[in-house]
C-alpha cells in the first residue's frame, strides 16, 4: 500500500482505501478529470447522449405540442444537478401536453421523452462501470435505469403539485434536508453501476457520504452550477452540458466508489491506471 | 366517456404514484341535453355579444340553480358554455352541469379572465384559452386527470403562454382571449402586444405591437372577423392585422384617446369613445359615422344585433343605434358601466356589476330587473332559456319566474 501525495491511500491494485480522510471537493474533480485525459473513450457515451439530447430539443421546438422553457433559463443563477448524471436540456415538456392526446402523436410524445433518461441512463452506466472496470451484466443496467425511471418519473408527473414553504426557517431547513439527501444519495448511481441491488446500493451511498458530506455538497454545487451554466450556452446548451458536465459526474462517482467499495470486505478490481493514483 | 388514452394515462399515473383507485373525468355530460354554445367573452370572435339562435327569460328571474360550494372559487368574469358543460373561471377553472349547476371538475389556479374554446389540432378534447393579470394559458377542457385521494389533478394546464410583468399600479383587467379558426387572439395581459397563439402547442404564431406608439396602454379584446384582427388600445388607436400572418392592413389613431374593445360587423368596425360611438370602415379604418352623446364612457363596450349598436353612455341611458346610418332608435334609462349581450330580441345588461337588467331591443322597454344577493355579477351569458353568470363566490343559472 501507497500513500497518495494528497494525504490519500491507494492499495497496490489501485483500490481506495476507505478508511482514508476524505479530500477537498477540487481533488475529486482532479482525480475524475485525470481519468478522463487517461481514458478519452470515457466521453463517448455522453456524447452522443449529449446529441441526442440537442436533437429532442430541436424536435420539441417544431412539433405541435407545446414545449416550455425551464424557469432556470431566466435565472441569474440556478442549481441544475441530477443525483443519476445527465444533460440538462434546455426544453422540456409537461404532463399536461400530453393529456387527451390523439393515440399516434402521444405514443410519438412519449417515445421521444423517454429516449432522452434512456440515452443518459445507458450512458452513465457504461462510463461508470467502465471506470469501476466492471462488467456488471444487463441485470445492473436494468436496475440503474429503473431507479433513474423511479426517480424522474414521478417528479415530471407531480411537479405540478409543488411544495412552497412560506416560512424563512422552513425555506432552510427544506434546503437542509434537501442537501442531506442530495449527499447521501451522490454515490448511488456508481454502487448500482458496480452491480450492487437497490437498498444495498442506497445503503452503500448513504456509508459513503458519511463522513465527507462537506465534500460531497461542494460537488453537488460544482455539477449543479456547471450543468445549469453550460445549458444556457444558446442552441448547443443541451448538448455541451450533456457532453462535458454528465461524464465528469459520472468518472467523479465512479472514482468515489472505487474508492469506498466495500463489496463484502473486498475492495472493487480496478484496471492498472498508469500512474493514476488515488485522492484517498 | 372517458378516452383511452385518459384511461392509459390515468393508469400510469396510479401506478407510477403506487395508489390505488382514480378518478377521471370525461370531456361531455352524458346526462344532460347539450345547451346552446356561447364559446367565449361576446359570444364571437367579432366580439358581437349576440347568439342568433339562444334564448333567454323576458320577464322577471328567479334562481334555477346556484353553485355555491367551491371554497376557492371567486368569479367576476362571464362564464362560457361549450361541448355540454358550462366553464367559469376564477381562483380557478369550475366545470359544471349547465343542467343543474354539479360540479363535473374543479382546478384551482391563477385563472381569471373568461375562457374561451379553441379546439385543438392533435388532441381529443378542445383547449380553453384564459387569462391571469401576468399571463395566457391553455387549459384542457376535459380537465385533466384527477389524483385518486386528493382534490388535485394533472394535466389541467395544457400550456401556458406569453406573459409580463405586473406594472407599476399592480396586475390590470386579465383580457379575455379570442378564437378564430384554431387560433387564439389576446393582448398579453399587462403587456403592449397582441399576440395569435396555436390553441394545440400555446406557440406565437405572431406578435403585434403600436410600435409607433410609445405610451401606448394595453390592448383590448380584439374582434376577428374575415381574416382581419381589429385591435384598439389607448390613447385612441385602432389596428386591423391580417389574421393568417399578422401583417397590418391599416391604422388609425382616432382624436379621442379612451376607447372600447371593436365590435366587428358586415358594415365595419364598431368602437366607442368616451363622447361617441362610431362605425369605422373594414377596408382602411376611415369613419363611416359617429353618433356623439352627453357621455363618459370609460368601461362599457357595445353589442350589435341584426342591424342595431346597443351602447350605454354611463351618465344615465343606454341607447340603440342604427349600425347603418348611427341613427339613434331609442333611448332608455341605464346607470352605470356595462357590456351588454343580446339574445331573442332582449338585450341583458349588468349595471356597475350589481343589478341585471332586461330591456326589449326593440322597443327599449324593461322587461325585468333582477339584484343578486352577492355582487359583482358578471354579464351572462344566454342558453336554453336560462342566464348563467359569475356572481363572486358562486355561479348561478337564472330562468323566468314561473
Amino acid at each position: 500500500m501507497t500513500t497518495a501525495s494528497d494525504g490519500g491511500t491507494v492499495g497496490d491494485d489501485g483500490a481506495v482505501d476507505e478508511r482514508s480522510s476524505p479530500q477537498p471537493t477540487a481533488s475529486v474533480l482532479r482525480a475524475a478529470l485525470t481519468e478522463l485525459q487517461r481514458d478519452p473513450r470515457l466521453l463517448a457515451p455522453f456524447a452522443v447522449a449529449g446529441l441526442l439530447v440537442a436533437l429532442v430539443d430541436w424536435l420539441r421546438q417544431r412539433d405541435p405540442i407545446s414545449v416550455v422553457t425551464p424557469h432556470w433559463m431566466d435565472q441569474t443563477v440556478s442549481l441544475q444537478y441530477s443525483v443519476f448524471p445527465r444533460g440538462t436540456a434546455r426544453t422540456s415538456r409537461s404532463v399536461g401536453a400530453l393529456v387527451d392526446l390523439e393515440l399516434p402523436s402521444l405514443l410519438g410524445a412519449v417515445a421521444l421523452e423517454a429516449v432522452v433518461p434512456l440515452a443518459v441512463g445507458t450512458a452513465g452506466w457504461l462510463t461508470m462501470t467502465r471506470v469501476l472496470d466492471r462488467d456488471s451484466g444487463r441485470a445492473s443496467l436494468g436496475r440503474y435505469l429503473a431507479v433513474l425511471a423511479s426517480l424522474t418519473v414521478p417528479l415530471r408527473l407531480f411537479a405540478p403539485v409543488q411544495f412552497s414553504p412560506d416560512s424563512v426557517p422552513l425555506i432552510l431547513l427544506s434546503l437542509v434536508v434537501l442537501s442531506l439527501v442530495l449527499v447521501s444519495l451522490f454515490a448511488l448511481p456508481g454502487y448500482l453501476a458496480a452491480g450492487y441491488g437497490v437498498l444495498r446500493a442506497l445503503g452503500a451511498s448513504a456509508a459513503t457520504a458519511r463522513g465527507r458530506r462537506l465534500q460531497l455538497f461542494g460537488l453537488v454545487l460544482t455539477f449543479g452550477l456547471a450543468a445549469w451554466g453550460m445549458a444556457r450556452v444558446p442552441v448547443a446548451g443541451g448538448f455541451l452540458s450533456t457532453a462535458l458536465v454528465a461524464p465528469v459526474q459520472a468518472v467523479s462517482i465512479a472514482v468515489l466508489v472505487r474508492g469506498s467499495d466495500t463489496d463484502g470486505c473486498r475492495r472493487l478490481p480496478s484496471r492498472p491506471r498508469d500512474g493514476v493514483r488515488s485522492i484517498w | 366517456m372517458p378516452s383511452t388514452r385518459r384511461r392509459l394515462l390515468a393508469s400510469a399515473g396510479v401506478a407510477l404514484a403506487g395508489a390505488v383507485g382514480g378518478s377521471v373525468a370525461g370531456a361531455q355530460s352524458e346526462s344532460s341535453p347539450e345547451p346552446v354554445s356561447w364559446p367565449m367573452a361576446r359570444y364571437d370572435a367579432a366580439g358581437t355579444a349576440h347568439h342568433p339562435s339562444a334564448t333567454g327569460p323576458r320577464g322577471e328571474v328567479e334562481v334555477a340553480w346556484s353553485h355555491e360550494s367551491t371554497a376557492w372559487f371567486q368569479g367576476t368574469t362571464t362564464p362560457i358554455s361549450a361541448g355540454g358543460r358550462l366553464y367559469a373561471a376564477g381562483g380557478g377553472l369550475l366545470a359544471l352541469d349547465p343542467e343543474d349547476g354539479e360540479r363535473a371538475f374543479g382546478a384551482s389556479g391563477p385563472y381569471q379572465s373568461s375562457p374561451a374554446r379553441a379546439p385543438a389540432g392533435r388532441y381529443e378534447t378542445a383547449t380553453l384559452a384564459v387569462t391571469t393579470p401576468t399571463d395566457v394559458f391553455g387549459l384542457n377542457e376535459g380537465g385533466g386527470i384527477g389524483v385518486p385521494l386528493t382534490d388535485e389533478r394533472l394535466g389541467v394546464d395544457r400550456w401556458r403562454g406569453p406573459g409580463s410583468k405586473p406594472g407599476f399600479f399592480g396586475p390590470p383587467e386579465p383580457p379575455s382571449p379570442v378564437v378564430a379558426d384554431e387560433t387564439i387572439y389576446t393582448p398579453v395581459p399587462a403587456g403592449d402586444s397582441l399576440v395569435a397563439l396555436g390553441s394545440g402547442s400555446g406557440s406565437v404564431r405572431w406578435r403585434a405591437t403600436f410600435d409607433d406608439e410609445a405610451s401606448s396602454s394595453s390592448f383590448q379584446r380584439p374582434a376577428v372577423r374575415d381574416g382581419l384582427v381589429f385591435a384598439t388600445a389607448w390613447p385612441g388607436q385602432v389596428s386591423a392585422y391580417r389574421a393568417e400572418s399578422g401583417a397590418r392592413e391599416w391604422h388609425r389613431k382616432l382624436d379621442e384617446q379612451m376607447i372600447s374593445a371593436p365590435v366587428a360587423t358586415a358594415s365595419g368596425v364598431v368602437v366607442q369613445t368616451r363622447e361617441d360611438v362610431r362605425l369605422l370602415d373594414l377596408a382602411d379604418g376611415t369613419t363611416l359615422w359617429r353618433a356623439e352623446f352627453d357621455a363618459n364612457v370609460t368601461d362599457s363596450v357595445p353589442a350589435v344585433a341584426d342591424g342595431t349598436v346597443f351602447a350605454v353612455d354611463e351618465l344615465g341611458s343606454m341607447h340603440a343605434l342604427d349600425l347603418a346610418s348611427g341613427e339613434v332608435l331609442w333611448s332608455t334609462p341605464f346607470d352605470g358601466k356595462t357590456a351588454p349581450v343580446v339574445a331573442d330580441g332582449v338585450v341583458y345588461a349588468v349595471r356597475s356589476g350589481f343589478e341585471l337588467v332586461g330591456i326589449d331591443a326593440t322597443s327599449g322597454d324593461r322587461l325585468f330587473a333582477y339584484r343578486p344577493s352577492q355582487v359583482p355579477l358578471s354579464a351572462p351569458i344566454v342558453g336554453d332559456g336560462r342566464l348563467y353568470a359569475a356572481n363572486r363566490k358562486r355561479v348561478i343559472a337564472l330562468e323566468e319566474t314561473a
